[in-house]
């Protein structure tokens, strides 16, 4: 037997799973859909240590900002089509420019509306410890009453009277009645392939509850604080005219 | 060209077999966790980590190596001491980083793998969690994941260990707390000498089977066999410390029915994981059941079981003491299994594997 034949033997063969894998498998076409997140200040693009004002008239600076996106459901209405990401977390952090860009394999022609989780599921809470961006080691974990920081939003103002000025909001809770996830919904006018959603920090402070800096500079675990912050920070996200 | 064929295809079969087989039986040895006869099923989901001698050993080495705190002093042991049953010894409050105390009393460890929350305020809702409080406590190991982790991933031994346990070049915060996991589940303690009466192998003497009736009648509905402990927060009436002001449980739900609530503690080993009480203020059994009789505060939140204390006469005391001496389980207190490991021991011969853990 030569060498040749063994070469044509195994040619054979590739050729018979490639006919199998087309038989049996459907191949669709995947698509990259791709999420950009552009944390904004109003109309101004977010930039850490910068003094901003809020919607409150309170000046402020955020030297961190991250939070958790799961849970993601694409939706094509007008095919009736959808598809879910439930095993797939993002931490989007201010400080590291590539953790704002979501990159999802899609098979839908055409996307009309995005639903995704800010924060994780009461599920991923009770597991145990985690890999990626969901090892505790991240520092979005509580260690003493266990669960997820959902959000995180570090800065000074110099209304408030604590040490340094600083602000730390820490937004977590997954149990019934301390729940901080929340769902986003939101809709495009034509589909396209990627997709820009701008979050405008100033929503935290002033948008279903006020919770001025100067009262609210501190919150660190689950409780009523937390779910105002997290109703709060829910709307802050929109997609520009498309 | 026919028969060529025919030999090609089966030779490539057999070695994608080979290969099946190499991927489904890792080259760990499993580690069998046995359930003591009359228990329920435990709680823990092995699944998740299957123990191995491999995950074991390295757990151990893991839970005795100081360099997981700080300053290089605090190991998991400086403050669970096999022989105090895995509580501090002698100690109310345990020391820790820089000249600190914590803020209670460290409990004992052992049959973990039936307990679904940790800490006396039930804070941590999963075994391979719990670690990650104590080393990152300023007071305790005062130490953070990241630089853990830095020093291990830089020390050979350990690289090798990881890779032998859990068959990955990574070493992350999973592993390691898995690692911890796998040691911390196997501190089963269920051969005291209560355990052998119950199998009909050995008899209490009077003093011991009087305490047995009295316990039975007076502190059973908390602290329930084969457990000791129902595994329940109640608050038993004590008052508040001024400085500490811990209230407990409702730390965690913030709930005002939980105020002042701890977990119930297991009597397992009592006589070794004194003090007692969530802050250790209790130095010695007869204080813990004098509180009982004499001293219960009443709260809106106290146990109801506890509205007239516990009624006890001095000779019941005496009885219920040398019952609740036989939940001392020797043969934990000194497993060499559990001891600090031996360095030579720990770079296992050819053989040394298959008889370690038998």
């Amino acid at each position: 037997m030569t060498l040749k034949r063994i070469f044509k033997n195994l040619y054979l063969l590739l050729f018979y799973i490639t006919i199998a894998n087309h038989l049996f498998c459907q191949v669709k076409d995947p698509k990259i859909f791709t999420l950009q997140f552009l944390n904004r200040i109003g109309n101004d693009t977010l930039q850490l240590n910068k003094i901003y004002t809020n919607t409150l008239g309170e000046n402020f600076s955020i030297s961190s900002c991250r939070y958790y996106i799961s849970n993601i459901v694409l939706e094509d209405k007008k095919n009736n089509l959808k598809e879910e990401f439930s095993d797939q977390y993002f931490l989007v952090d201010q400080a590291d420019r590539a953790s704002q860009t979501i990159l999802l394999t899609s098979s839908l022609k055409e996307v009309t509306n995005i639903r995704f989780m800010i924060g994780i599921d009461s599920i991923k809470n009770v597991q145990g410890v985690q890999e990626g961006v969901l090892d505790p080691a991240k520092g979005m974990f509580w260690v003493w009453n266990s669960g997820y920081i959902m959000a995180k939003l570090e800065g000074n103002s110099t209304l408030i009277k604590a040490p340094r000025h600083a602000f730390s909001l820490h937004i977590g809770g997954f149990r019934q009645g301390e729940n901080t996830a929340r769902t986003v919904l939101l809709e495009f006018k034509k589909g396209c392939d990627t997709i820009q959603i701008l979050a405008d920090i100033n929503h935290w402070f002033n948008s279903r509850y006020k919770l001025p800096l100067q009262e609210n500079y501190f919150c660190h675990e689950p409780g009523n604080l937390a779910m105002k912050y997290a109703d709060n920070y829910s709307t802050m996200f929109s997609v520009p005219e498309n | 060209m026919k028969k060529t064929s025919i030999i090609f295809i089966i030779l490539s079969v057999f070695l994608a077999f080979i290969s099946w087989v190499n991927n489904q039986y890792p080259k760990t040895h499993p580690l069998q966790f046995v359930i003591p006869k009359g228990w329920p099923a435990p709680l823990y989901d092995f699944k998740q980590n299957p123990l191995t001698e491999e995950g074991f050993i390295l757990g151990r080495k893991l839970f005795y190596d100081g360099r997981l705190s700080k300053d290089g002093n605090f190991s998991c042991a400086s403050c669970h001491q096999q022989f105090a049953a895995f509580a501090t010894y002698d100690h109310a409050l345990s020391h820790g980083f820089s000249n600190s105390f914590t803020f209670r009393n460290a409990p004992g460890l052992f049959n973990l793998a039936w307990q679904n929350d940790f800490m006396w305020d039930g804070g941590i809702n999963h075994l391979d969690l719990q670690p990650l409080a104590p080393l990152t406590d300023p007071h305790e190991m005062g130490e953070n994941i990241d630089s853990v982790l830095y020093k291990i991933r830089k020390d050979t031994t350990y690289k090798r260990m990881f890779a032998d346990a859990f068959g990955k070049k990574e070493i992350n915060t999973q592993l390691v707390t898995k690692a911890l996991s796998q040691f911390l589940l196997m501190l089963i303690s269920a051969d005291s000498k209560y355990d052998r009466v119950m199998q009909g192998k050995d008899s209490f003497n009077l003093p011991q089977k009087l305490g047995y009736e009295i316990f039975q009648k007076k502190c059973i509905s908390c602290h329930a066999p084969p457990f000791f402990t129902d595994f329940s927060y109640r608050n038993t009436g004590l008052s508040v410390d001024d400085y500490l002001k811990d209230y407990g449980r409702m730390r965690i739900t913030h709930k005002r029915v939980d105020s002042l609530k701890f977990r119930v503690p297991s009597l397992r080993n009592v006589q070794q994981t004194f003090p007692y009480a969530h802050d250790g203020r209790f130095g010695y059994l007869d204080a813990v059941l004098e509180h009982y009789r004499s001293c219960v505060i009443h709260s809106v939140t106290t146990d109801s079981l506890l509205e007239n204390g516990i009624p006890l006469s001095n000779f019941e005391i005496g009885q219920i003491k040398a019952f609740l001496y036989t939940l001392t389980d020797s043969s934990f207190l000194k497993n060499p299994l559990f001891s600090p490991p031996d360095e030579k021991r720990m770079i296992p011969l050819p053989d040394a594997q298959q008889h370690a853990l038998k």
